[in-house]
């Protein structure tokens, strides 16, 4: 329904282009990719939420829930946001004169059980409204409505929906124990979803975000366990075999899981169902074989072995089980992250002592693309849910921070303030 | 998903100065209250049914299927630098080994320190011991875990080729999770590329 109205008003503009633009006026424009490093952003305002039982009297929850969107909204990289102090926040403001090209126009009434939205966005330049969605519920849920819009918004802009309502895990080292943590990709909110009081290494959603595994320490041995995150009373081990059980590729169906297994001395990769059987041994006493990464088809994986001296990656078909390794620059190639759009594998890599951020092409012969480049440790890569950033484990003086860029290296910034150190972070929708 | 964007920006920045151009006066006011929605749904969000997560509830020490073992106790040591330079996290009698960088290997100069071990465990029989490997904080973590491992797995194999039992030993990888010291330095590395042996 979003997509026709589109279309109309594209077919619209684009016919009274054709008609009223001398031949080379088109040509002089820039065009814009997303991708480019250089690019001129979406500009929109967001202007302070209306409370419609009090039209004409500005609240610090209407201006909050409006600089949260705005926010939202800036956080997918393509989008830049008029501070709403140019115009004082008003919803009736001159908007071309303000350069935007779209506004969010919302408002919200309190009723007995909660509170409505009611969320619009209009087209500047058309002068035309081009999504609205109302939204009811509790007050606890607000965030979560203006997030859901958030992705609504960038789904009728670019076709896929927003990450917004995505979460972000992570491992905290705080005191001395490590667990791991979940927020939203803005920091509201952190929930603890381990406490073993102990090590905690390696979490991995399974079948998008509904569960999450992990390896812990707490019982002397690192076992895999299994938390589901709706209902947080139903843990268990998974797979407890003497050495380590850890840093599962599950299958993008859950069904089945590639895991480092140690027990017959090597760290090899074994293919196990969701109950922990092992199903296949994968990898055989060549070298230390960690981290696998499925790829979206779950026809490949993509993992980290030493066999030819230090860490680099390599590509396995799982149909035929033939492997090749992918990386040749860099003194170590490790902890890649397949693209969950693409054929693109983000990974980490030893340049001149530094390890950088680079992705390259699962195939013998791709060139690698450096993403970071300043001298810090970027490590532990993984890829947002619409393929178009990367978070990464960053050093920040002693403790590590979770960071996130644009594929094309552009807008690397720190996500969180939470205490502590992290690592190991993992994004899912 | 990135032509669609640019040709809609396009056409939206065009179509913006076409109306400058033509010397389009008309304010361009979208009224806030402009009525019904012209698009759009309603949803509702359900109230919480109490299936919810909560942070009251979490997988605990105790809450699972297996047993809280040795491994309780945190991460910490409150030994002093001198002590934990010459004994490691390794039990009285029995000597931490080390490794170079990226190295899994006994180094040589390490064997007189592996039969004197062997030693102390041939003369006391009824010892269980668990080989602790661990790597300095260069190296990407769930390679540095593997890699500990391996110098675990490593120098427990060592021992059984001086004759102790392997069913005695079993190993356990902290990779660079746990370091003992905290510098960002090549001394604090070298003191945390070891393996312990810790009586159990």
């Amino acid at each position: 329904m979003h997509t026709k109205t589109f279309s109309r008003i594209r077919t619209t503009l684009l016919l009274a282009l054709i008609m009223a633009l001398p031949a080379n006026a088109l040509a002089q424009r820039v065009y814009l990719d997303i991708s480019a490093a250089e690019t001129r952003k979406i500009s929109f305002a967001v202007p302070h939420f209306v409370n419609s039982a009090l039209p004409g009297q500005i609240q610090k929850f209407g201006m909050d829930n409006a600089d949260l969107l705005a926010k939202a909204l800036k956080f997918h990289g393509i989008i830049s946001i008029i501070p709403s102090s140019d115009y004082g926040g008003r919803q009736d403001a001159d908007w071309r004169n303000f350069g935007a090209d779209y506004v969010v126009l919302g408002r919200y009434n309190s009723t007995s059980t909660g509170i409505n939205f009611e969320m619009r966005l209009m087209d500047v330049a058309g002068n035309v409204e081009l999504m609205g969605k109302t939204y009811s519920g509790t007050m606890d849920q607000v965030t979560k409505m203006i997030y859901s819009y958030c992705d609504e918004v960038i789904n009728a802009l670019t076709g896929t929906p927003g990450i917004a309502s995505t979460q972000i895990a992570f491992v905290s080292l705080e005191g001395n124990a490590k667990e791991v943590y979940i927020t939203d990709i803005l920091g509201l909110k952190r929930r603890q979803v381990t406490r073993h009081r102990n090590l905690v290494v390696s979490p991995r959603f399974v079948k998008n975000g509904t569960m999450l595994s992990y390896t812990s320490y707490h019982s002397g041995n690192p076992n895999l366990y299994i938390t589901d995150l709706r209902q947080s009373k139903t843990t268990k081990a998974i797979s407890r075999r003497k050495g380590m059980n850890f840093a599962p590729a599950w299958s993008p169906d859950g069904s089945r899981m590639i895991l480092t297994l140690s027990m017959n001395g090597n760290p090899d990769l074994y293919m196990l169902d969701s109950q922990g059987n092992i199903i296949e041994q994968l990898t055989k006493g060549a070298g230390i074989n960690v981290s696998p990464t499925w790829s979206p088809d779950g026809s490949r994986i993509v993992f980290v072995s030493d066999r030819t001296g230090k860490p680099n990656l390599y590509v396995m078909d799982l149909r035929n089980r033939r492997t090749q390794r992918i990386t040749f620059q860099g003194t170590e190639n490790a902890e890649p992250s397949w693209s969950p759009t693409e054929d693109l594998i983000a990974y980490s890599s030893l340049r001149n002592g530094v390890y950088q951020i680079y992705t390259v092409a699962p195939q013998e012969g791709a060139k690698p693309t450096p993403v970071t480049s300043d001298l810090s440790h970027h490590e532990s890569p993984q890829w947002s849910p619409d393929g178009n950033q990367i978070i990464f484990s960053k050093r920040d003086g002693k403790l590590n921070r979770i960071y996130a860029i644009m594929k094309n290296g552009s807008e690397q910034r720190a996500l969180f303030s939470f205490a502590g150190s992290h690592t190991y972070p993992q994004w899912t929708r | 998903m990135k032509k669609r964007i640019s040709t809609l920006l396009l056409l939206t920045a065009c179509a913006g100065s076409l109306l400058l151009a033509a010397g389009c006066t008309k304010k361009p006011v979208i009224a806030p209250d402009a009525g019904g929605l012209n698009s759009g749904k309603t949803t509702s969000f359900p109230p919480a049914d109490g299936s919810e997560f909560s942070q009251d509830n979490l997988p605990a020490v105790g809450s699972l299927d297996d047993a809280s073992g040795s491994g309780a106790g945190g991460l910490g040591d409150n030994a002093s630098d001198e002590y934990k330079r010459l004994h490691g996290r390794s039990s009285e009698g029995l000597s931490p080994v080390y490794f170079d960088f990226d190295q899994s290997a006994i180094r040589g100069d390490m064997t007189d320190r592996m039969v004197m071990n062997a030693d102390f465990l041939k003369q006391s029989p009824g010892t269980r011991i668990v080989v602790e490997g661990n790597t300095d904080e260069r190296g990407t973590n769930e390679y540095n875990l593997a890699l500990a491992e391996r110098r675990a797995q490593n120098a427990k194999q060592y021992l059984v080729r001086l004759g102790i039992d392997g069913s005695r030993m079993r190993t356990i990888s902290y990779g660079e999770e746990r370091p003992l010291f905290f510098g960002q330095n090549e001394d604090s590395y070298a003191q945390n590329r070891r393996a312990d042996f810790v009586a159990e």
